[in-house]
């Protein structure tokens, strides 16, 4: 019983230091604030089913990005099989007060237009995580995430003119 | 390449400002990710309920169908039951298995949780119960075929062994997958001390 206690205060523990990595990506990769929720839940869950099986190989911020982006980016095929979800407790909604920060909507406005998986990988890059860290994450092959992310920056650069 | 700069720059200012915005005005409860599992547990344990229903149902019929109208040979109405029995096993097994860990369980949870304590130590027993009776069941069905021709006998012998052991097979190897990393986490909290 102490280690299975021990288990859960030190997932509360991760969570608590990734709960920015966690929320902005389910940010990212929502439209409304219900559907950041839904997300942020679906990964909790799934963070705490993985948890057993993390080993440390990676950094902690790598296997929350891993799960966490996993989770977004296959979250259409379970939507419908989805529990209602728990609110989490952010006091602004980043989706209806823009003004309180910009720089997020700014974010959501430009990554927003990407496909989902694009959109993983270049949060990815931008945590500045090399390419073979980024490949692994993402199942595919290192020359793939560089030829990739020059068809995304293109693509961004569009977007920003 | 001084764009791509550029480019990374700024949205690596958006997303700093993103992250830092979340840190400042956001608690995240401890309680937040343990309600969120329970609900999906819950929600596990509910779909798994119907379907065991369902399933419960198209086996009590399958049965009907031999007993009353005599339509279905008998070996196939007690396969099709065997499969539908662990069908229904398996999914409340994975439900179990997805609270288990959790100590902290609340409301109607919390009885359900040592109900699944309870079972899920006897798992490993309850598997090779499952798998015993389903050695006896495919024999009885194979020595039934057999009295009918050698031929039905000799089918169902060479369609219904190999698929038991397959299942026998991947059964064990995710149990034994299981009690691996049971025991390296053992081993790291021995390390640890």
């Amino acid at each position: 019983m102490k280690n299975k206690e021990e288990k859960e205060r030190a997932f509360e523990q991760l969570v608590e230091r990734q709960r920015q990595t966690i929320y902005s990506v389910c940010y990212l990769f929502a439209n409304e604030r219900q559907e950041a929720d839904d997300l942020a839940q679906e990964a909790l869950i799934r963070l705490w089913q993985g948890f057993d099986s993390f080993r440390g190989q990676s950094t902690e911020k790598t296997w929350v990005y891993r799960v966490a982006l996993n989770t977004c980016i296959s979250a259409d095929r379970h939507s419908r099989r989805r529990p209602d979800s728990n609110p989490l407790d952010v006091d602004v909604d980043l989706f209806a007060d823009e003004e309180q920060c910009p720089a997020a909507s700014r974010l959501h406005r430009r990554i927003g237009k990407l496909h989902p998986f694009d959109r993983a990988l270049i949060l990815l890059w931008l945590e500045d995580l090399p390419y073979d860290e980024i490949a692994a994450i993402m199942g595919i092959s290192v020359d793939n995430v560089s030829v990739r992310l020059v068809r995304i920056r293109e693509k961004l650069k569009k977007i920003t003119d | 390449m001084e764009n791509n700069l550029d480019i990374k720059q700024e949205l690596q200012q958006e997303l700093c400002g993103l992250q830092q915005h979340i840190e400042h005005h956001s608690t995240f409860r401890s309680d937040v990710w343990r309600r969120a599992v329970e609900r999906h547990a819950k929600h596990l344990f509910n779909r798994n309920l119907f379907y065991s229903i369902v399933l419960a149902v198209g086996a009590a019929f399958v049965t009907f169908l031999h007993f009353a109208e005599g339509i279905l040979d008998l070996w196939l109405v007690v396969a099709f039951d065997f499969l539908m029995a662990l069908i229904i096993v398996s999914g409340i097994l994975t439900t179990f298995n997805l609270i288990r860990p959790l100590t902290g369980s609340r409301d109607g949870l919390q009885t359900l949780r040592e109900t699944v304590n309870n079972c899920t130590d006897s798992s490993r027993r309850g598997n090779r119960i499952i798998q015993i009776l389903g050695g006896i069941l495919i024999v009885a069905i194979i020595v039934y075929q057999f009295n009918r021709s050698t031929f039905d006998g000799l089918i169902t012998l060479f369609s219904t062994v190999p698929t038991g052991l397959l299942v026998g097979f991947l059964v064990n190897k995710r149990e034994k997958k299981k009690y691996r990393e049971l025991a390296d986490e053992v081993d790291e909290l021995l390390k640890e001390k």
